[in-house]
């Protein structure tokens, strides 16, 4: 017999209320949800990078990042693709109602370790969700950091996630913003083809002095990386973000697992460094 | 009992010390044969009582009618303890349009009767990922309202768990039985333990003899000498870092059928998928299911949108491999496998952890 | 523990009409509605929280207009099955198939595609005869509409089922469940027929029947359908390792493989 001491239900889904959802693109809505015990809603907070599973009850569970910034709290937002049963009925959800969330999840991004540096992020497609809390939170907190690079490829500029609020940060002078799309329509004056091409854009920088953050499909990883360590930017000063399958979030289902690594606890943040380790990784 | 393989790589930490409420071995007594069945039948007070019995011709983990179809000591339950555990299908919760109530009914105070040493280190591997934090409150529960008994054995056909340090325990039970023929020793591993203990202080002698020693010795030494399997478990973390690239994981997948009974009898797979299921009526109600995954099955890595990270059977199979025999040990310092063999038994192609071991070393697929 | 529970707005379920459900029966032997039947506790919950317009087997006054969800057992033999199922498709919003029959063709499809199809019908009804419609093929729903949602099994089984309406009943999709007969099995805790030598298609089938001829110690026969991760080619040489003929492997795969297994032996042969 084992001695253990009474324990939380770390499964427990928390209800909370959709305050708010639109449509970014076709197929993907931005949901802002609030804990409907407002306390809870107050007091919780999370790091950039982290997840949360959502549930609906007699649906499912999935994971999904988390795409605001801590720096402003009391509403969570995230980004979510129509892609599945689960999904399906999420979209179906309408303002006000009550969806079921636990977390947050996983380790974030390695913000400690990116103060005082120069930080370049890297999006492609979807993953610019992600990215978009740390974006915010290095935007809330710009006397923390150096200067500040964002790269954001989308398919098409008519498939460009949260486009309004990208292109009215390219207003801002504290932030280099470089735009490009696979394919242009009329209109687009930016750059066209794939986001390793907005390097050439990067003005000379310190490599130790830099942070990348990287998130994309997962073709993406190789060639983004690959310009990175053109710039010679140290293997563990750059993070990416990354997916897999899920079912618990806290390290017990099994199915997210890297090696000795289980992505719900471990990452989703992992270093360029650490994929060398576990070559399943990337 | 000194535990022969703690450490796999020099450069791990320790396994941290989380069980609390273990107390130190703290004596053996000994026992008279003709007391055991009595011992046995009065443990009933202490919880329900499992042990392996046969049913339908299997040996598995179920409560006994009587004592007479216990079967101690050798043969093991095709299905691991684990299930008792971390069992194969049960309700996480009860929903309804107002949320989720957790349901812990699954659980009740048990003695398990018979655990062989493997399967009580399986058991210390599996809270290595339940217990950890945040803990698992079901597994939790269930592992808090149940005694262990274990109980010697000698190693059959397949055992080699000799080779992975697990044919021997020093915690993790409440009580053990070494049988030697002749006495019982007994090895009182807890508080608890030690209760049952009192209820038939008559049974037991705290006067074990030189003589005893003298046998418990030689009976170790025969034990020792009847492994017919073994495989080099210290090589194995190396062996499979470098042979990432290796075409024995194609050679192996072309000949696996992907059937997963290798991780179900694995007493250290935990892998569990979560289904919801409601109820016919026009209310949402429902519950949450937890059930037995293996990775050995196309979806388990298959995301929403149609991504699969391991749609391939031989990504499947190493990364099962990578867990059992380096990423576990890299984690925790020990391996993943306890050296059960139900592998090597429930294959019907012969992939095991024997025979992928060969590989690694001739790099060669044993023929069948 | 921290049991959250709060009283919510509305759910979406609340106060919307029945679904619409039809029960249709093609050739077949009727079993898998006599199964719908045999639901018995749950059969009152279908009536409850279905609105079910026609359903022969049941209710002798069908209503034959707009469903919801429209199942329909059995394969498309005739002519004028091959139209009733068109029609219902076109009242259906979701189709699902129920059953071996309805899924792969059934026995009835075991030859399926080999192009003795005519000098069987020949053979056995002789050269003159006048069918009141045309016969076909034994075929699966699927060769004629799109299915929505499929029910292997023969019978299917009533777990899938409950768990297949339940999700219908709110709107939602039901899990998939792409794992083989194996994972069941081992389950029941069986012993492998397969290490005994004896025949067994578990590998190769999808699971979902809870392993019942396994259980009872028969070897599977497929009757889920064709398991689309099963390592077929090895599967057959560990059969033939037993001793049984490649004929006689491909023979028994039909058997319930019907046209559903023609993809995967087709090399195999």
């Amino acid at each position: 017999m084992i001695a253990t001491e009474s324990v939380e239900n770390p499964f427990q889904p928390e209800p909370a209320r959709i305050v708010r959802q639109y449509d970014l693109i076709k197929d993907h809505r931005f949901f802002q949800i609030r804990h409907l015990d407002m306390s809870r809603a107050m007091s919780f907070t999370y790091n950039p990078g982290q997840f949360l599973m959502l549930s609906i009850p007699g649906v499912g569970e999935a994971p999904f990042s988390i795409s605001s910034t801590p720096s402003r709290p009391g509403i969570i937002e995230l980004g979510i693709r129509r892609t599945g049963r689960l999904t399906d009925a999420l979209f179906r959800k309408r303002d006000n109602d009550i969806v079921f969330i636990r977390g947050p999840y996983g380790n974030g991004f390695k913000i400690d370790q990116m103060r005082g540096k120069d930080i370049l992020i890297v999006a492609g497609g979807l993953g610019v969700i992600p990215l978009r809390s740390i974006l915010y939170y290095v935007l809330d907190n710009r006397d923390q950091f150096g200067r500040l690079y964002f790269m954001y490829g989308a398919r098409s500029p008519e498939e460009m996630l949260f486009k309004t609020e990208f292109f009215q940060l390219r207003e801002r002078e504290d932030i280099e913003c470089l735009y490009t799309v696979d394919r242009a329509s009329e209109g687009w004056t930016g750059e066209v083809g794939v986001v390793t091409k907005l390097f050439k854009y990067l003005p000379d920088i310190d490599p130790e002095g830099v942070n990348a953050v990287v998130c994309g499909p997962p073709v993406m990883y190789k060639f983004v990386i690959k310009e990175l360590l053109k710039l010679k930017i140290p293997k563990n000063q750059i993070q990416m973000t990354l997916e897999r399958r899920m079912k618990c979030g806290v390290g017990k289902c099994g199915h997210c697992v890297l090696d000795h690594l289980y992505t719900c606890i471990d990452g989703p943040v992992f270093t360029y460094w650490d994929t060398l380790h576990f070559r399943e990784l990337i | 009992m000194p535990h022969q393989l703690r450490l796999i790589r020099n450069d791990v930490a320790p396994a941290p010390t989380f069980q609390t409420g273990w107390v130190p071995t703290v004596r053996i007594l000994k026992m008279e044969p003709k007391y055991f069945q009595a011992f046995i039948e009065s443990l009933d007070k202490f919880g329900r009582v499992y042990a392996p019995v046969r049913r339908n011709g299997v040996l598995t983990w179920d409560t006994p009618e009587r004592f007479e179809e216990i079967v101690l000591g050798g043969e093991h339950t095709m299905i691991p303890v684990k299930k008792l555990f971390h069992p194969m299908r049960f309700d996480m919760f009860r929903f309804d349009d107002s949320g989720f109530t957790p349901d812990y009914s699954s659980s009740e105070k048990r003695v398990i009767v018979g655990v062989p040493p493997c399967e009580i280190h399986s058991l210390l591997r599996l809270d290595e990922v339940f217990m950890e934090r945040p803990v698992d409150p079901y597994y939790a529960q269930q592992r808090r309202d149940s005694a262990i008994i274990g109980y010697s054995c000698l190693p059959g056909e397949n055992c080699f768990c000799r080779s992975t340090g697990t044919d021997i325990v020093e915690e993790g039970f409440d009580l053990f039985f070494v049988n030697l023929g002749e006495f019982y020793l007994v090895w009182v591993g807890s508080s608890l333990g030690h209760d049952m203990v009192l209820v038939h202080e008559d049974f037991f002698d705290d006067s074990v003899s030189h003589d005893d020693i003298k046998k418990y010795i030689a009976w170790r030494k025969k034990r020792d000498g009847m492994f017919k399997k073994s495989f080099d478990f210290r090589s194995m973390p190396d062996l499979m870092e470098l042979s990432y690239e290796s075409p024995i994981w194609e050679g192996f997948a072309e000949r696996c059928l992907s059937c997963g009974q290798c991780t179900m009898v694995c007493p250290t797979c935990n892998c569990y998928n979560v289904v919801d299921v409601l109820d016919i009526s026009s209310a949402t109600s429902g519950r949450r299911e937890r059930h037995w995954d293996s990775c050995m099955f196309v979806d388990y890595s298959l995301v929403a949108g149609g991504h699969n990270f391991r749609g391939a059977r031989a990504e499947r199979l190493k990364l099962w491999y990578t867990h059992k025999l380096r990423a576990y040990a890299s984690e925790y310092g020990k391996p993943a496998c306890i050296g059960c063999g139900r592998c090597v038994e429930a294959c019907p192609v012969d992939i095991n952890v024997l025979t992928v071991a060969e590989a690694l070393v001739t790099m060669e697929v044993p023929a069948r | 523990m921290s049991g959250t529970k709060t009283t919510t707005s509305g759910g979406e379920s609340k106060g919307r009409e029945r679904p619409r459900l039809g029960i249709y029966g093609l050739t077949g032997c009727a079993g898998d509605q006599l199964l719908l039947i045999h639901t018995e506790d749950h059969l009152l919950d279908i009536f409850e929280a279905f609105d079910v317009r026609s359903f022969v087997m049941a209710s002798s006054n069908p209503v034959e207009e707009e469903l919801d969800v429209a199942i329909v057992e059995g394969s498309v033999s005739t002519e004028e099955q091959r139209e009733h199922l068109l029609e219902i498709r076109k009242r259906a919003k979701i189709l699902v198939a129920a059953g071996n029959c309805a899924t792969a063709g059934g026995v009835q499809a075991m030859y399926a595609k080999d192009g003795s199809f005519a000098e069987r019908m020949r053979r056995v009804y002789g050269d003159d005869v006048k069918f009141v419609t045309e016969p076909i093929e034994g075929s699966p729903l699927d060769e004629f509409v799109t299915v929505d949602y499929y029910l292997p099994g023969c019978p299917i089984s009533q777990s899938q089922v409950l768990a297949l309406l339940s999700r219908l009943l709110h709107g939602e999709q039901p899990e998939p469940y792409p794992h083989p007969v194996c994972h069941e099995c081992k389950l029941r805790e069986n012993r492998c027929l397969l290490l005994d030598k004896k025949f067994c298609l578990g590998p190769v089938t999808l699971g979902g029947c809870g392993a019942a001829c396994p259980s009872n110690g028969v070897g599977c026969t497929g009757c889920w359908g064709p398991n689309p991760d099963g390592n077929f080619e090895e599967h057959f040489k560990l059969l033939q390792s037993f001793g049984m003929s490649k004929d006689e492997i491909i023979r028994r795969v039909r058997n319930y493989g019907g046209h559903k297994i023609l993809q995967y032996i087709k090399d195999l042969e």
